[in-house]
């Protein structure tokens, strides 16, 4: 019998699948496995620019074969995936469908998950952000070592160090781009007095690789992060795959859609169905990981344990974004080298009693001018000549707030009847929660405009948009149904363990991922010592 | 009405459309993606504020301006932003698009005035979409 059975192959199954399979267990891993084969062969690794002015082929990928790039909806989130990245949430709609009028949902069925297309922002937390957890920084410090060293991690050691901690691993940070330095360089001369409001500005710490690292190479700034995997210097899950791949006591079986597991004397046994021609299929081990992203891992784990119509809470990082304009890049010239992922955060925390807020600073380029010309209320002939006068001087800036759970913010699993069983999320933050938020943001914007960004507007995408679910198997030392151990084992089960965002509430405000991975390795250690 | 027909009025929109964003002629291509690109994303919709444009171009710069006030997500102002994505991924049309190295003072005040006429575009534009609009 297998030893472990890990069910998904984004940044939580492959972290975690990792320990077990370098102490020389079986571990098979269960995942839908969709993949990209008509773009990325495409794209060609060349900069953003020259590929503008000389690539004939460029619509196919900037647009897609069913202009499935030019969006159309009301839905603002997910810009970041462009053609060649809309393989991760593929499939979905149909097999994992949602119910919600006040939550937008975007899963992945893919090879790597969502990861494939995430923006490889690197937040370790802290204690405070570990609040809920059953461990301390400190206690998981190891992990995050580990999983920087296994995924390449690069940042500086700057006024956010306090916030994020040192890691031994981290690789110099990438380079800045112009617009970037412009913000660096007045927050240097302002900085007193910005800390002393409790604002805090540094380099993004990002998964992408600064030098040559594990068989991918330096980053090599050609600003196509949003479309390409050039030199594979971005984390992607698929790269860890890929190394697991190597090992004899690894086995990857894709195209399955796990529905259930269930327990017996000697382990468990997961249920799938084949993708290709519909045939179920059981797998037994002696353990199981659940790592299919925190909702795939709530539809599997109340299928299995009959828990229709139960609500589990559900948490998601409120996001809102605004454009602005960076009136230090005035006259200056913009670099054509960079690349296209966060340049910088900053943290807002006014008070220790105030969660914080977090902030990304982005220079828009990449994503192509009609993304930003839809939003104009004026003629689009005019808007275009302002957007391109504009775009050296154009930034955005995302801010992201903690989430905490309440009986207004839930998914449920509905039976499906004929079709596949549906996910009813109802996510409805209180008006003082809302409130808090707007405040902040403008507290923020605020800091920002000493900056020399001015913010021209406020959109807020929706609920969901930030993509950070988590909170539906809470960690809880007390136990109690639907709820996970120190363990993260599932509560009632012997063998079930949970590696992704099920396990974290509250949520901080700092993206999750690198948290999850850490998470996962510190999951898949714990049952290696246990599967021995 | 006949495909023939539709094809024909899609082919003269994507002329109007290009003619107005960079003041030049499309090529085939962008003609024939155009075309394609109305039946997968808009079922080969029409309206009343299309049809006026394609009829009388002259009017575009107020119906969109006007249209962009009034209801930003309308048919006519997809139509354009879509003929705007196609040419914008060409190389023939990519310079019309890409930004320069950077933003100078006089190009703030460029788009101060540009922002001014267009403000001005929209007033003269709304109530030409209202009548539009009332006519059919
Ligand atoms: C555009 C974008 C940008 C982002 N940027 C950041 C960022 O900068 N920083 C950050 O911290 N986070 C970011 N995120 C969020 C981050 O991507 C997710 O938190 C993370 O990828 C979740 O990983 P996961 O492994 O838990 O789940 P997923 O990525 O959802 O992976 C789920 C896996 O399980 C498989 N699976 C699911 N259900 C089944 C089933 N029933 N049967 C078989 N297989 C199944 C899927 O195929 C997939 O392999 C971003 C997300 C997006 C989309």
């Amino acid at each position: 019998m297998t030893d472990a059975i890990v069910v998904g192959s984004g940044a939580a199954g492959v972290n975690a699948a990792w320990p077990l399979v370098e102490r020389g267990l079986s571990v098979t891993m269960l995942d839908y496995g969709n993949e990209d084969t008509v773009y990325a062969p495409l794209v060609p690794d060349r900069p953003w620019s020259e590929l503008r002015r000389g690539d004939e082929g460029q619509a196919r990928y900037f647009l897609g074969d069913r202009f499935e790039g030019v969006p159309f909806g009301e839905v603002r989130v997910g810009a970041q995936l462009t053609p060649p990245r809309m393989f991760i949430t593929a499939d979905t709609e149909e097999l994992t469908p949602v119910a919600s009028d006040t939550f937008g949902v975007s899963e992945s069925l893919a090879k790597g998950g969502l990861a494939s297309g995430w923006g490889a922002g690197v937040f370790p937390f802290d204690d405070d952000d570990l609040t809920g957890a059953p461990f301390s920084r400190g206690e998981i410090d190891p992990h995050y070592e580990a999983v920087a060293e296994r995924i390449g991690v690069s940042g500086a050691r700057d006024d956010l160090l306090p916030f994020l901690g040192d890691c031994e691993a981290m690789m110099p940070p990438l380079e800045l781009d112009s617009a970037a330095e412009a913000v660096l360089e007045r927050y240097g001369s302002r900085r007193e007095q910005l800390n002393r409001a409790g604002f805090h500005l540094g380099r993004t710490r990002l998964a992408a690789c600064s030098r040559a690292h594990r068989g991918r190479d330096a980053h090599p700034y050609l600003d196509m992060d949003f479309w390409s995997d050039a030199g594979r210097s971005v984390y992607r899950p698929r790269w860890t795959l890929d190394e697991l791949r190597e090992f004899d006591n690894f086995r990857y079986l894709d195209r399955r859609l796990v529905l259930t597991f269930r327990e017996d004397g000697e382990g468990a046994e997961v249920a799938c169905r084949l993708a290709d021609g519909g045939e179920r299929e059981t797998h037994r081990a002696r353990a199981v990981v659940l790592a299919a992203g925190t909702l795939g891992t709530a539809r599997i784990v109340l299928r299995s344990l009959d828990r229709y119509d139960r609500p589990l809470p559900v948490l998601c990082n409120p996001y809102t974004y605004a454009p602005v304009v960076n009136l230090g890049m005035v006259g200056r010239k913009a670099r054509d080298r960079r690349h296209s992922l966060a340049q910088l955060t900053a943290v807002y925390r006014p008070n220790p009693d105030e969660p914080a807020v977090v902030a990304q600073y982005y220079s828009y380029r990449s994503l192509l001018t009609y993304k930003l010309m839809k939003e104009s209320p004026l003629g689009y002939k005019a808007t275009l000549s302002i957007m391109r006068l504009l775009t050296p001087i154009f930034g955005v800036l995302g801010m992201h707030h903690q989430d905490v759970s309440s009986p207004a913010k839930t998914c449920t699993l509905r039976r499906g009847g004929d079709g596949p069983d549906k996910l009813a999320i109802e996510y409805r933050p209180s008006d003082g929660e809302e409130r808090r938020h707007a405040a902040a943001e403008t507290a923020v914007l605020a800091c920002f405009r000493k900056l020399g960004c001015r913010a021209l507007k406020r959109i807020r995408p929706g609920h969901g948009s930030s993509i950070h679910y988590a909170g539906t198997l809470p960690y809880r030392a007390e136990g109690g149904e639907l709820t996970t151990d120190a363990a993260s084992r599932l509560h009632g089960t012997r063998a079930v363990h949970v590696a992704d965002g099920s396990v974290f509430s509250p949520l901080s405000a700092k993206g999750l991922t690198f948290t999850i991975m850490a998470n996962a390795d510190r999951v898949g250690a714990l049952l290696a010592d246990e599967l021995g | 009405m006949t495909e023939v027909r539709r094809d024909a009025e899609l082919e003269r929109e994507a002329e109007v459309i290009t003619r107005y964003l960079v003041g030049e002629a499309p090529g085939r291509g962008h003609v024939v993606s155009y075309v394609s690109a109305n039946s997968v994303l808009f079922a080969d919709a029409d309206d009343a504020l299309t049809a006026f444009c394609r009829r009388r171009p002259f009017w575009l710069p107020l119906v969109d301006s006007g249209a962009g006030f009034l209801d930003n997500a309308c048919l006519l102002r997809r139509k354009i932003l879509l003929m705007a994505a196609i040419l914008e991924a060409s190389t023939r049309f990519a310079p019309h698009f890409l930004p320069g190295e950077s933003t100078t003072r006089l190009d703030l005040v460029r788009v101060g005035v540009t922002g001014a006429v267009a403000a001005l575009r929209t007033l003269l534009g709304v109530p030409l979409v209202l009548t539009l609009r009332r006519s059919r």
